[in-house]
């Protein structure tokens, strides 16, 4: 009993926490989701950034460089000038335009440098005079916008050569990366080619630096905003990292959180974006998730241990009702025991008296016919008096009894005491008992007593089932005044057949009427005093007893047939055991 | 009659110095003036420059300077310790003309003072003072935002350099010593120098020194941290004692003469001319250019002008841009006698210095290439050489290189010691071609 309250309250405390779980869990898993998206949106947007600054360098330096170019273009020297003095360039061409070398001079000495820039850019040199769609297809996939700018520039100073094509020309000696920015004029194609160290060396003076939170300077610088937890590796082609920046220190073999790879002319360069995983792990939520169920099974489960502490004061509580009724029965059985022994005392003797004053008065009249009349109608009133007080006492009696077996029953102590008798006597005992009774309201009786044999059952047993039955009888079917009793017996088992013709006991019913406490609420039963336990014993009586008790299906009324186990030697009495047998184990025939 | 001549004097040199010692001087010397006829023959030409003497300490040329400091892991403790302390002492040095940057940097670069007036020293000595070494070494990330921040404030008239401080191999970034070479030529052009300062024995002495020879910078190798302070005491020395800049120096040699090569430095040859720049010139401080040609069979009695040099510079003083021209006659003869006496020998030492200075870095390429004995070969000869030349021109300096040469042929051998050898060699080397002061 108590594990089953506890395994239920646990079920209720356990469900909704599952449910909810994992509710919980999925909500946080979509959100997580959510929230990656979002946050690889972010990083994105971050490397984006960087990637423009990068590419407004390079738009700058074209820029720049085709600025200049309208400076240098129409004049050789200058343009040998240009290439000597100008930071980011290392070495340049120029041809004309039937493809000849007019830079560095054809046929004329060349230093070592210019003869090594010769000799590596030859492909160059190649698609350059070839207009190969290699160079074409640069022009077109060029980053810069700078080229309507440059335009309207060269608008304005329409007198010198403007370039008609531009365009950047990357090509790789070994692992080292060459660029060479390109432009024709009318009748010239110029090539510069510049410092790769000082193009990466300028992104890297654009990019921002990591804010060292140690120092506490007054410096301020261009530190970066990535905050604690990224870093951002600018890597090259040979996956190698050229610079990075952010105070985040990622782990050995991990995975960046977002990739871009950079355009020409730093194609297959690429930056990566570093963060904590951890940072957008379902850590928080999870905690969260926990959190709540928490709370909710700390609220659940102090709802359950409250109810569960209420269901055992209750369960106390009967205890100590069911223990204070019986001890009270248990006091009142002595003395009603006693008001019985001498009301029946008192009965018998008033009897006697009445009988010896009828037999005086009939030596002294002789008209016995008419005494014996009158004797009958003017019964003495203290007489009947007498047998009320020794009928109500015997129902007490049965009441109580009845008490301290429920009582007894609760606590396992109910047993079975098999003597050696005959069935037919207990029943025609207490048939007598009820008899009165049932006469006074207009009972008529069927007996047919076939339980003859000496067998060995529990008197008291039987007598107290039998008791409750018609006790019933009397109290609900008293409309059907009518009372059939059969016994019949066979084969070990003894069975008594209770019938009446009474308001009977709807289907629905049939099982209820053996509980405990149970009491069919109806107009009938309304008003009629009980205590709701009569039935529940004597089923468990029977059960002890090695039978059962049942409420057969019958035209109208009620029908209890009683079937008990009675050996005819003590020998036999195996089927018998302390607990009760289920009833359905023994054979019955309906 | 001795204070007149001393005002008289005074007078003399308050009239002449604007005129005379505001000029670099230009020397062309031969090592040989007079040179044996009918007879092809190589010779020296020495085109030495040497800085005018700074007035006061108030006129000097401000200074940008970047101070790019290593404090990778390696740093730690002692060595962060002096490079702090010689940082510090550079600051203090400098004054509120100057401009200065402080970059650190170990796997990524912080602008730790971005570049300032250095009128508040405390603050820029107590960021200083927060360096704490960890990390990887992007060197070049380093260098980059040192330059630009150099970049920021650069002028025509201000001293712009970076000093690098590194303990170790760059290995994050370009890394390479011809990416950085590279960076340094770009930056030399920009008349930006670097100069690096190799620290212990874990440094890539190669990318040390093609980044400060590309750009002009000075280099050192510091064994011990405790030089530290030292070294940037002689290096903010010639910081500010700049007086002249970007310093083109063509050389024409004559129509028979053949240039066969630049002893020392970086120089374009293209036909007869000659170009190198210089991307400064400090006060009171030679420099020079020492010329190999080749001379052809002339005539006795023939006399003409070997080379003719063209040097146009920035002078730091008159903030102008100045030329100077010099050339150097020679004379051809039949007596050997005419011709040892009027041998410059001091030009002859310092061809000698420089050959051999060309010898030794051709012995650690050598060397580098496992080739251990053909470079002790060539040392050997090289010392006879000296020997030889020793005897000739009978100088004490060249006996002193003879010794210098045996001692590296024999420590060449030493495995345990190379690293440090090579790295002292490649310092040598590097401050002889260079004609580094310190």
């Amino acid at each position: 009993m108590q594990k089953r309250v506890i395994m239920t309250l646990l079920v209720i405390v356990l469900i909704p926490i599952l449910l909810l779980g994992v509710m919980g869990v999925r909500m946080a898993s979509n959100e997580q989701d959510v929230i990656k998206h979002q946050q690889s949106a972010l990083y994105l947007s971050r490397l984006e950034n960087v990637d423009s600054i990068i590419a407004g360098y390079f738009s700058e330096l074209e820029k720049k460089i085709l600025a200049d170019s309208i400076y240098i273009s129409n004049d050789i020297e200058k343009f040998a000038r240009y290439i000597k003095e100008e930071p980011l360039v290392k070495n340049g061409i120029v041809f004309d335009a039937d493809g000849n070398r007019v830079y560095p001079q054809n046929g004329k000495s060349l230093s070592n440098k210019e003869r090594i820039f010769i000799e590596k850019s030859r492909m160059f040199q190649q698609e350059a005079l070839d207009e190969s769609p290699a160079m074409e297809q640069q022009v077109q996939t060029r980053r810069t916008t700078g080229y309507q700018v440059s335009k309207s520039f060269f608008k304005a100073s329409p007198a010198i050569e403007k370039p008609v094509k531009y365009g950047w020309y990357t090509w790789f000696s070994g692992i080292d990366q060459n660029h060479i920015f390109w432009w024709k004029t009318n009748d010239k194609t110029f090539g510069v080619e510049l410092f790769h160290a000082r193009l990466i060396s300028d992104i890297i003076i654009l990019l921002p630096t990591t804010t060292d939170n140690l120092h506490v300077s007054k410096f301020k610088s261009n530190a970066s905003n990535l905050g604690a937890a990224a870093l951002i590796k600018l890597i090259d082609n040979n996956n190698s990292v050229i610079y990075q920046w952010g105070e985040y220190i990622p782990q050995k073999q991990q995975k960046y959180s977002a990739m871009l790879l950079l355009e020409n002319p730093l194609s297959s360069w690429k930056l990566e974006y570093y963060t904590d995983k951890k940072s957008y792990n379902p850590v928080f939520n999870q905690f969260n998730i926990l959190s709540v169920l928490i709370a909710i099974g700390a609220i659940l489960g102090g709802l359950a241990y409250y109810l569960y502490r209420e269901h055992k004061r209750e369960i106390i509580l009967g205890k100590q009702r069911v223990n204070f009724v019986s001890q009270i029965s248990h006091e009142l059985k002595t003395p009603l025991t006693n008001i019985r022994m001498y009301a029946e005392l008192l009965e018998d003797q008033l009897q006697e008296e009445l009988l010896h004053e009828e037999q005086q008065i009939e030596e002294q009249c002789g008209d016995m016919q008419s005494l014996s009349d009158q004797d009958y109608d003017s019964d003495p009133k203290y007489l009947k008096h007498i047998k009320i007080i020794s009928s109500e006492s015997q129902r007490l009696s049965r009441l109580i009894a009845n008490i301290l077996n429920f009582s007894k029953s609760t606590k396992s102590g109910l047993k079975i005491h098999k003597t050696k008798g005959e069935i037919d006597t207990v029943v025609s005992v207490v048939i007598s008992k009820f008899e009165p009774l049932l006469i006074a309201k207009g009972f008529e009786f069927d007996i047919q007593l076939n339980a003859r044999n000496a067998v060995f059952f529990d008197h008291d047993a039987l007598e107290q089932i039998l008791n409750n039955l018609l006790s019933n009888v009397e109290k609900y079917a008293a409309s059907g005044k009518y009372l059939s009793i059969s016994t019949m017996q066979g084969n070990e088992y003894s069975t008594i057949t209770v019938q009446d013709k009474g308001p009977g006991i709807p289907a629905s019913e049939h099982l209820k009427i053996f509980r405990p406490f149970y009491r069919i609420s109806s107009r009938l039963t309304d008003g009629v005093s009980g205590t709701g336990i009569g039935l529940s014993i004597a089923k468990d009586l029977a059960i002890l007893h090695g039978g059962g008790l049942k409420l057969v299906s019958f035209e109208s009324g009620a029908c209890f047939r009683l079937k008990i186990h009675t050996p005819e030697n003590p020998a036999s009495d195996k089927p018998v055991s302390e607990k009760a047998m289920p009833e359905n184990a023994i054979p019955e025939k309906e | 009659m001795k204070k007149i001549i001393s005002i008289f004097i005074l007078l003399v040199c308050c009239l002449q110095m604007p005129a005379y010692a505001k000029q670099i001087s230009l020397n062309v010397d031969m090592g040989t003036p007079v040179m044996l006829a009918q007879k092809q023959q190589t010779a020296y030409i020495k085109v030495s420059l040497t800085g005018f003497e700074q007035e006061k300490e108030a006129q000097r040329t401000p200074a940008n300077i970047a101070i790019v400091i290593d404090k990778s892991g390696s740093m730690d403790g002692q060595k962060m310790k002096q490079a702090i302390e010689a940082a510090v002492m550079a600051v203090n040095i400098l004054d509120s003309n100057d401009i200065v940057s402080i970059i650190t940097y170990d796997t990524d670069v912080q602008v730790i003072v971005p570049a300032t007036r250095v009128s508040d020293k405390y603050s820029i000595i107590r960021t200083l003072r927060t360096i704490r070494a960890n990390g990887s070494t992007a060197l070049f990330a380093g260098v980059s935002k040192g330059a630009g921040e150099v970049r920021k404030f650069i002028e025509k008239n201000r001293v712009n350099r970076v000093i690098l401080l590194s303990d170790g191999q760059a290995n994050v970034g370009p890394s390479t010593p011809t990416e950085l070479g590279q960076l340094g030529m770009s930056l030399g052009k920009e008349s930006i120098s670097v100069t690096t300062i190799g620290l212990g024995l874990g440094y890539n002495e190669d990318l040390m020194t093609q980044l400060a020879g590309y750009s002009d910078g000075n280099h050192a190798f510091v064994e011990n941290a405790a030089d530290l302070v030292r070294i940037f005491q002689y290096e903010f020395g010639d910081v500010m004692s700049v007086i002249a800049k970007d310093v083109n120096i063509i050389i024409n040699c004559s129509q028979n003469v053949r240039p066969i090569r630049v002893l020392g430095r970086d120089a374009e040859i293209i036909g007869q001319r000659i170009h190198t720049k210089l991307n400064q010139l400090y006060s009171e401080q030679e420099k020079f250019v020492l010329i190999e040609v080749e001379v052809p069979p002339t005539a006795v009695g023939t006399s003409y002008d070997i080379a003719s040099v063209d040097v146009s510079y920035d002078n730091l003083h008159t903030k102008r841009k100045d030329k100077v021209f010099g050339s150097s006659k020679v004379v051809f003869s039949a007596s050997d006698d005419e011709i040892k006496k009027s041998t410059n020998v001091a030009v002859m030492e310092k061809a000698a210095e420089q050959v051999s200075t060309d010898v030794s870095k051709q012995a650690i390429q050598l060397r580098d290439q496992g080739k251990i004995g053909e470079a002790k070969r060539l040392l050997q000869k090289n010392t006879d050489y000296l020997k030889e030349k020793a005897a000739s021109y009978n100088s004490p300096t060249i006996k002193k290189l003879e010794a210098e040469s045996r001692k590296d042929a024999q420590e060449l051998e030493d495995e345990g010691q190379w690293n440090k050898k090579r790295k002292s060699l490649k310092a040598r080397n590097y401050k002889r071609s260079k004609q580094q002061s310190y």
